[in-house]
């Protein structure tokens, strides 16, 4: 990639949902090829952030900038093409197609050198650039450790397979940032474990700057070197994962108050 | 072959044309169009007209029609996407522009308004008929199996992971809806030929219907269900010549019958195809 340390920025940026305050103020300058979480308590605040961050949703204040360019009024697709992609809390896989399928419709936008006539009549060229484009969905299948299943529909895949799927798929857009809804969400602490050594592997091979919200702590502080928290909308904490965790904010958000306790 | 039966055979394949088309729209794309008549209508008065009046020959006639019909397609095309029209808010806008075309073909001195355009020349036949169908049915194909129909499939699936697998959701939308108009349209101008004579009251909503009926019945995610389909429901009503006005009720049993028995459609997710000793290095789309 031309850029290999993106920059993510997001500045003052708040979003309304009529009267109903989502996000608010939130200034943070995300670390460049490193793993950092999105921790909060439900409805904090953190999957707002990245349909913002990915154009699903529009800001209603503020703005959100790659590499000093302000990326907030561009459609998800023209993100894309910047190269921030993600996963999704509840994984939307194309479920009726296989899982070649669902791979090769990410490396597609990678091959676009032959124009649609050239298609239409499926010339040589056309067939070589197909098999070229499946040896490379093969690649990521394997990378996740699905290859075996790849002509199986993504949908008789169990859960964690198809988290791993949607994972093969944001990687075949070669990405330069990732972003990860709750990737172990449903996963047993043996699944999460495993789960988490691959993110920590795909993030070291193409060298990827990853943001991950999840509520699995242990898979957090394991592998985010940093860590924000979110509350009611608001960043109220960030840090290494020490810090945050001896955060009283932090503690106070996810526990409540101390004199709830003692009284 | 009686000129009967193969006359119906050629409006059978004339049907498949047009119902491939649709079935890229709505089977592969997951866009509903009550519109297609429309298409069909321009490409068969564009053809017409080109043969008759300005004795075009009739290759480039039909081309120029399903181009027409294609362009023609924008017109409610750029609006509707555009607004991000999805489901029946695009059908309804589409049934609504088929109808207005409709009255406008009734109102224009060079299609000869609701009289109708007589004495178009017969140049549609069997064999042409077939190689075009069969042509239609393989571009069909090769777009389905194309980095451009799996994206086209992708919105059909789910459209927020589509965008966010990079896709141009309004691009590729238009790309299926100027295929599936180019190829109502050159179903058109073969049917002007074959006919001879065309008025605006052959192409009513009743035949957009007919359409997406032939889609539904023979399997949404097939091209080879709707083509079979398409065969059933033009032959069907003339087979039935004899019993009358009941043949229309036997029609409409037909296809609840499908719809009962078969929710997903005749084909369902399926492709018809060759024995596997036939096949070379198959290499197409399996929905399994």
């Amino acid at each position: 990639m031309d850029n290999p340390e993106p920059r993510l920025t997001l500045d003052a940026v708040t979003k309304k949902f009529g009267g109903v305050v989502a996000c608010e103020d939130i200034s943070i300058q995300f670390p460049s090829n490193k793993i950092a979480g999105l921790i909060g308590p439900n409805g904090a605040g953190k999957t707002t952030l990245f349909n913002l961050i990915t154009g699903v949703y529009k800001v209603s204040s503020g703005s959100i900038q790659l590499d000093g360019v302000d990326i907030k009024n561009l459609k998800p697709n023209q993100i894309v093409e910047l190269g921030i992609t993600r996963t999704f809390q509840n994984n939307r896989l194309f479920k009726n197609l296989s899982l070649m399928e669902n791979v090769l419709i990410a490396i597609d936008k990678h091959s676009s050198r032959l124009g649609l006539p050239s298609y239409l009549v499926s010339t040589k060229a056309v067939r070589v650039l197909e098999q070229e484009s499946k040896d490379a969905a093969v690649e990521y299948l394997r990378l996740v450790g699905l290859a075996e299943h790849k002509d199986k529909r993504a949908d008789s895949l169990p859960y964690g397979l198809q988290r791993r799927l949607e994972i093969a798929r944001a990687l075949a857009l070669q990405p330069r940032i990732l972003l990860l809804d709750e990737p172990a969400a449903g996963m047993n602490p043996e699944e999460s474990r495993v789960l988490a050594e691959l993110i920590y592997e795909i993030q070291q091979r193409f060298n990827l700057t990853v943001l991950l919200i999840e509520h699995h702590m242990d898979l957090v502080m394991k592998l985010c070197e940093y860590i924000y928290v979110m509350n009611f909308g608001r960043l109220i904490a960030e840090g290494t994962p020490a810090e945050v965790q001896s955060n009283q904010l932090v503690l106070e958000a996810y526990l409540g108050k101390k004199d709830y306790a003692s009284n | 072959m009686s000129v009967y039966i193969q006359g119906i055979l050629i409006l059978g394949m004339i049907s498949v044309i047009e119902v491939t088309g649709m079935t890229i729209l709505t089977g592969f794309t997951g866009i509903f169009s009550l519109g297609h008549a429309s298409f069909i209508a321009c490409g068969a008065y564009t053809a017409a007209i080109l043969t008759k009046n300005f004795g075009v020959n009739f290759y480039i006639a039909i081309t120029a029609g399903a181009l027409l019909a294609g362009i023609l397609s924008f017109i409610i095309g750029i609006p509707t996407f555009r607004a991000k029209l999805k489901s029946d808010y695009f059908a309804i806008a589409t049934l609504g522009f088929g109808e207005a075309f409709r009255v406008i073909l009734e109102h224009l001195s060079i299609t000869q308004g609701a009289r109708g355009l007589p004495g178009i020349a017969q140049h549609s036949n069997f064999w042409n008929v077939l190689i075009i169908t069969v042509l239609t049915i393989l571009v069909a194909r090769n777009f389905i199996f194309s980095k451009y129909g799996r994206r086209a499939i992708a919105l059909r699936e789910d459209m927020t992971a589509a965008e966010m697998m990079g896709i141009d959701v309004y691009k590729t939308q238009m790309l299926s809806l100027f295929i599936s108009a180019t190829m109502a349209g050159l179903g058109g101008g073969l049917f002007a030929h074959y006919i001879g004579f065309i008025q605006p009251s052959m192409f009513t909503q009743m035949q957009s219907s007919m359409l997406i009926i032939s889609v539904v019945a023979g399997g949404i995610g097939s091209i080879t269900g709707p083509v079979i389909a398409a065969m059933l429901f033009t032959s069907i009503p003339e087979v039935l010549r004899v019993a009358n006005l009941w043949r229309m009720v036997v029609y409409g049993a037909v296809l609840v019958a499908v719809m009962v028995l078969r929710p997903q459609g005749i084909m369902g997710f399926r492709e018809l195809r060759l024995p596997r000793f036939l096949r070379k290095n198959e290499s197409g789309f399996n929905h399994g």
